[in-house]
């Protein structure tokens, strides 16, 4: 797999719309989590969700349109005209292709009188993706991943893959999803859900928060400072929605994405870390089989909560940030080691010449994917 | 009712709840494992068995942990109901 | 220029299962596809209770591999992580969607279930079959608005040049109300291009798309 370059990136979430201002946040140790009442819950839900109405004043001063968009339809218009803007290049052309990653898409279409112009048809993901092509006029239709919070990950891999074998140019990557009773009630229902701030890898951990973002990277075969070497993915073929006590999926994925380089130890580790009890246990097996229990490893979960389809590409980004500036961000929530292997959970803001990170990611249907970046 | 009747209306939402086809009433122990052997349930199984108990029988299970002695067997769910049922 | 081949083909559709080109299975019309996957489900001697389980589009992916399992070798091929599941369809789960949407829809009987909710993401179709079969390799679940050979096509190759998947179940799992189908077939990556495949396509678009339109 050649080498790719990663040119620009964009986050809209609770600590900003740049990927600048969140990484300031997150050294800061802001976190977009906070408590929120939901007319179907008795006590009060941990969420990180976007401020609506700063949302629809940015939007309005950045995007010109007559169109009427969905919440969602905004922040991805939104992410992809802040790339476009500091990056601008022919993004029209055939060699370009936009790819979005999301679990849900516009679901909150579902719901009663959420909108009243917007038709039905927008609940399906390429009727969605259509809609944000002809906004920006993209030659051809956007590939749409859906595959549950892999789907960023997997994305980005995907179009490392597609410029590798020369099918284009340049791929824009968004990863997105909302919040909505619709994602809350079902966490819930499967006892996912923490009423506090999470805390990944911790041995009192007792589950998620969910958390709204829209991602985007622009990458290209064209040489940058930021490369992706490699990635996988690898299917644990265990069960639906809980992953492999032997971490088997996520083991052969590490294990693909370093079949080339062999000699390299990242010099981190962005895990998945939701905070359940079962994929933190999971991560610790998995990254002890790869002898990688001693790298500094966090996840981004405690800050941003778990972003479904915007994950693999936000943390990706966050990662990126921190090579850039070689500065480690702290497993936020995080105090007493909680999985049966220990693992280098990084603990505070450091200071430290970087150069490669691992970026992982789990998901319902027994999917990982992983990806390993340098920075030259 | 009485616990008998207890017991099957019980195996009768569960074989419903959790779709499992071609198992009747009679061919379920009511004292054989739920979990692991027996009905052979898994986690999802577990936690469709907690909404059962509250949206049946207006039972909320605090801690899911709890859960474990509860769902020991269709029994000793059939036993939790009864003792708790208002 | 090609290296790889395409064969196994499975069409499920209207109540018939068809594999390359041969009716194997039939079902009267008037049976709903629940009726007509359980008739299947046992054509095929599945002995899986797990089915029973599932949402109409994980049953109706199950059912599109048993098809092509019934090829002779097949099973030998796709058990192996070198063989990747690249799936896709136009209705993501929004039947199971639309369930779990109805039972959050009214607070007073609010009681949302798990095994609805696991269903409401497209790529556990992927799952099951991965599952079942014991597949380890590479996934990838596509959404788009009609079937695209091209879109397949291109990412079945991609992988091919780009990691060491060499074969792949690729296809198209659609459920929505009473509009549901599927096709599913394999590709493989050829190591020796001057072997003779007698009986196997050249994979192409246009392979492909004689496949969906059969």
């Amino acid at each position: 797999m050649n080498s790719i370059g990663i040119i620009g990136s964009n986050i809209i979430s609770p600590l900003g719309n740049s990927s600048e201002a969140n990484f300031e946040a997150l050294v800061k140790g802001k976190s977009g989590l906070s408590s929120f009442s939901f007319p179907f819950s008795d006590s009060p839900i941990c969420a990180s969700l976007l401020d609506q109405s700063l949302l629809e004043i940015e939007f309005s001063s950045r995007i010109k349109s007559t169109k009427e968009f969905t919440r969602l339809e905004k922040t991805v218009l939104l992410s992809i005209q802040n790339i476009l803007n500091k990056h601008p290049f022919d993004h029209k052309n055939k060699n370009t292709l936009l790819i979005l990653a999301t679990t849900k898409g516009n679901i909150d279409l579902l719901e009663k009188n959420n909108y009243t112009n917007i038709p039905m048809e927008r609940v399906y993901l390429s009727a969605f993706a259509e809609t944000i092509r002809n906004h920006f006029d993209f030659h051809h239709p956007c590939m749409v991943v859906s595959n549950a919070c892999v789907s960023g990950v997997m994305a980005i891999l995907w179009a490392q893959r597609l410029i590798s074998n020369k099918e284009y140019s340049n791929v824009i990557v968004v990863g997105t999803d909302l919040i909505s009773p619709f994602t809350l009630s079902g966490f819930k229902s499967f006892n996912a859900l923490s009423p506090e701030p999470c805390r990944p890898f911790d041995k009192n951990r007792i589950g998620i928060n969910l958390g709204e973002a829209t991602a985007s990277i622009l990458i290209s075969n064209k040489e940058s400072e930021i490369k992706i070497l490699a990635g996988s993915s690898a299917n644990d073929a265990n069960h639906i929605s809980g992953p492999s006590r032997t971490a088997e999926g996520l083991f052969m994925s590490i294990n693909k994405t370093f079949e080339q380089h062999k000699n390299i130890q990242p010099d981190f580790i962005s895990a998945h870390g939701t905070a359940t009890e079962f994929n933190d246990e999971m991560e610790s097996i998995g990254f002890s089989k790869a002898e990688f229990q001693k790298i500094p490893t966090h996840s981004l979960k405690g800050y941003y909560g778990h972003t479904l389809g915007a994950a693999g590409v936000l943390e990706t980004i966050i990662a990126i940030e921190s090579l850039k500036n070689n500065i480690l961000i702290p497993s936020r929530g995080f105090e007493i080691p909680g999985t049966s292997k220990e693992l280098n959970i990084i603990t505070k803001l450091e200071k430290k010449t970087l150069s490669t990170f691992l970026k992982t990611s789990s998901g319902f249907g027994g999917s990982n994917a992983t990806l390993l970046i340098e920075k030259n | 009712m009485n616990e008998n009747e207890v017991i099957e209306k019980l195996k009768a939402q569960i074989i419903e709840q959790l779709n499992l086809e071609e198992i009747t009433p009679d061919k379920i122990d009511s004292n054989a494992p739920l979990f692991g052997d027996g009905l052979g349930l898994d986690s999802i199984d577990a936690l469709e068995l907690i909404v059962l108990l509250e949206r049946q029988y207006g039972l909320k299970i605090a801690d899911p942990k709890d859960g474990k002695d509860i769902f020991k067997s269709i029994q000793s769910m059939a036993d939790f109901i009864i003792k708790n049922k208002k | 220029m090609t290296n790889s081949i395409l064969h196994s083909a499975c069409t499920i559709r209207e109540n018939k299962i068809t594999l390359n080109g041969e009716a194997i299975f039939e079902s009267d019309l008037t049976k709903t596809f629940s009726e007509f996957a359980k008739e299947a489900y046992h054509y095929f001697d599945l002995n899986y209770p797990k089915f029973f389980k599932m949402d109409n589009l994980s049953k109706l992916g199950m059912l599109s591999i048993e098809g092509i399992l019934l090829t002779q070798g097949v099973r030998n091929i796709i058990n192996s992580d070198k063989c990747a599941l690249i799936l896709s369809n136009h209705s993501s789960s929004i039947e199971s969607d639309k369930i779990h949407a109805k039972s959050i829809s009214n607070l007073v009987n609010f009681f949302p279930s798990p095994s609805v909710f696991v269903y409401t993401l497209p790529n556990i179709v992927l799952g099951e079959i991965a599952i079942k079969n014991k597949m380890q390799g590479e996934n990838l679940f596509l959404l788009s608005e009609k079937f695209e050979a091209k879109q397949l096509f291109i990412s079945t190759e991609t992988l091919f040049e780009t990691s060491s998947t060499n074969t792949a179940i690729c296809g198209w799992i659609e459920f929505d109300g009473n509009k549901w189908e599927s096709l599913v077939y394999i590709t493989q990556k050829i190591e020796d291009p001057n072997q003779k495949n007698g009986n196997f396509m050249p994979h192409t678009i246009q392979e492909i798309n004689k496949l969906y339109n059969a």
